[in-house]
């Protein structure tokens, strides 16, 4: 468990990405921009349209877009924070850079029926920048907010285009290797009674996966599952005795893509449904 | 008892472990249906483009036939996942799509010599929707390169290879494209 979640941890530093900010909530202001009465007024208009449906709208103020240009780095924030659900791609981000004064509304999918980039760019253009250019930016990203959900509230249907090219093998074939370690664990004379429950535990783990296709209910599944079957089994008679070591999984994972998680549990309870991002929106510059 | 579980086991680990062959190719697949996607995206946008600009500016004559031909050229060549396999098919249709972009900016160009056509409030909109398509597509290409190397990835990895040419001999290593500075021209948009 913690081999597999280490390594998780690692192939996230080793990806090439720019650096992205934490989601800690629906506004995230690396570059201290708003005041807290300015932050509340905006993330309480997202948080009162997030009521309303699974469509998700997040500004971001970034220190800095550290070398990327601003479509670059916005579709990749949004597949990183995985803003809207994953089965519609319905996620808008607002992105603001000042210090290369550069802002742009990154549109998923899912939303591209609805907030079309010249859309987008009337809203950047008309709205978002007169304001920056008075000075006024924490104006100018409230009202953008305000005409972002205005455009999406259009009861006008959405197209709904559903993408995913992240393959789940790697996180299955990470399972397979635990449940083949707890295998050769016992092959190998470790103390039964903590092995054996390995097995049934990675299958219901697997099982699981295979039926809700999320990772995070299946390693639920095998964390709940280990001390069940432990209970249920301790009192079966084996032989064999040996260290009482729990196995670990066995080495060799040489995956080299990462997993395409969405929302661990993160501070401030919000997090991105999976949504994805394909390019769409408008970027303006001030 | 023990070994017939280890051979389970191993069989369970072996298909689902490195056979991921099949998987990737999927995603390849996919990955191409969407830049294939986002070109035919671009090329729908150019009649009206084309339409726009003709009037205010209809004796560029010339350029408007150059457009309209490279897109015609560019519509004609459809690539299929067995084709992908080809790098002469995928040159080609990286050709004929760079050519479209080399149309594409000079009609751009010619009309920044027309304030009136710059104001005009269609021609704007399809501005901003050709550079978000511009967008769209190299985030395509990127997409699609990156699945196709993880593809390929299964055919040099053991014992992957092994599986995949025991159990899958008809699939093969992909082509990428080779990102050509001149091909990627986004006919850029200046306010």
């Amino acid at each position: 468990m913690l081999i597999f979640l280490s390594l998780l941890f690692l192939l996230g530093i080793l990806s090439a990405a720019p650096n992205f900010p934490t989601l800690w909530g629906v506004v995230v202001d690396e570059a201290s921009l708003l005041s807290s009465e300015q932050k509340q007024s905006i993330e309480s208009k997202i948080e009162a349209f997030h009521s309303t449906t699974d469509a998700q709208i997040v500004v971001a103020i970034l220190k800095s877009l550290q070398g990327y240009a601003i479509a670059d780095f916005g579709y990749q924030l949004g597949r990183h924070w995985g803003i809207g659900s994953k089965e519609k791609n319905n996620g808008v981000l607002l992105i603001v850079a000042p210090k290369e004064r550069e802002v742009r509304i990154e549109v998923g999918y899912g939303l591209e029926g609805v907030l079309s980039d010249y859309a987008a760019s009337r809203i950047i253009q008309g709205t978002i920048i007169p304001q920056f250019k008075n000075g006024d930016m924490p104006k100018g990203i409230e009202a953008g907010v305000d005409a972002i959900i205005k455009q999406i509230s259009n009861p006008a249907e959405a197209t709904q285009e559903s993408k995913s090219f992240e393959s789940d093998s790697d996180i299955f074939s990470t399972f397979f290797i635990i449940a083949f370690g707890s295998i050769l664990a016992q092959i190998f004379g470790f103390k039964p009674h903590f092995t054996r429950p390995l097995i049934p535990s990675a299958f219901v783990q697997i099982f699981v996966y295979v039926v809700t296709a999320s990772a995070i209910g299946a390693v639920v599944a095998f964390v709940v599952g280990y001390p069940v079957f432990y209970w249920l089994m301790k009192d079966m008679k084996s032989g064999g005795g040996g260290n009482s070591n729990i196995s670990g999984s066995s080495g060799g994972l040489n995956s080299s893509s990462r997993g395409g998680f969405g929302g661990f549990g993160r501070g401030g309870g919000f997090s991105g449904g999976g949504g994805g991002f394909g390019g769409g929106g408008s970027s303006g510059k001030w | 008892m023990k070994q017939t579980i280890v051979a389970l086991f191993l069989a369970i680990f072996l298909t689902g472990c490195i056979n991921n062959a099949p998987v990737y190719e999927e995603a390849v697949k996919a990955a191409w249906a969407q830049v294939e996607n986002q070109y035919k995206r671009r090329a729908d946008l150019i009649p009206n483009l084309v339409k726009t600009v003709k009037g205010y500016a209809s004796h560029e004559e010339e350029i408007f036939i150059q457009v309209t031909e490279a897109r015609a050229k560019a519509g004609q060549i459809q690539l299929d996942a067995k084709m992908l396999e080809d790098p002469a098919m995928l040159a080609k249709f990286q050709q004929a799509q760079g050519e479209l972009s080399s149309a594409l900016t000079k009609l751009l160009a010619v009309s920044e010599s027309y304030p009136d056509l710059k104001a005009n409030q269609n021609f704007l909109a399809l501005q901003q929707q050709l550079e978000g398509t511009e967008n769209r597509i190299s985030i395509a290409r990127r997409d699609y390169i990156k699945a196709v190397e993880r593809y390929n990835l299964e055919f040099r990895k053991i014992p992957n290879k092994w599986i995949a040419s025991l159990l899958h001999g008809e699939l093969g290593p992909k082509e990428v494209f080779s990102v050509d500075e001149a091909d990627l021209v986004n006919p850029e948009v200046n306010f």
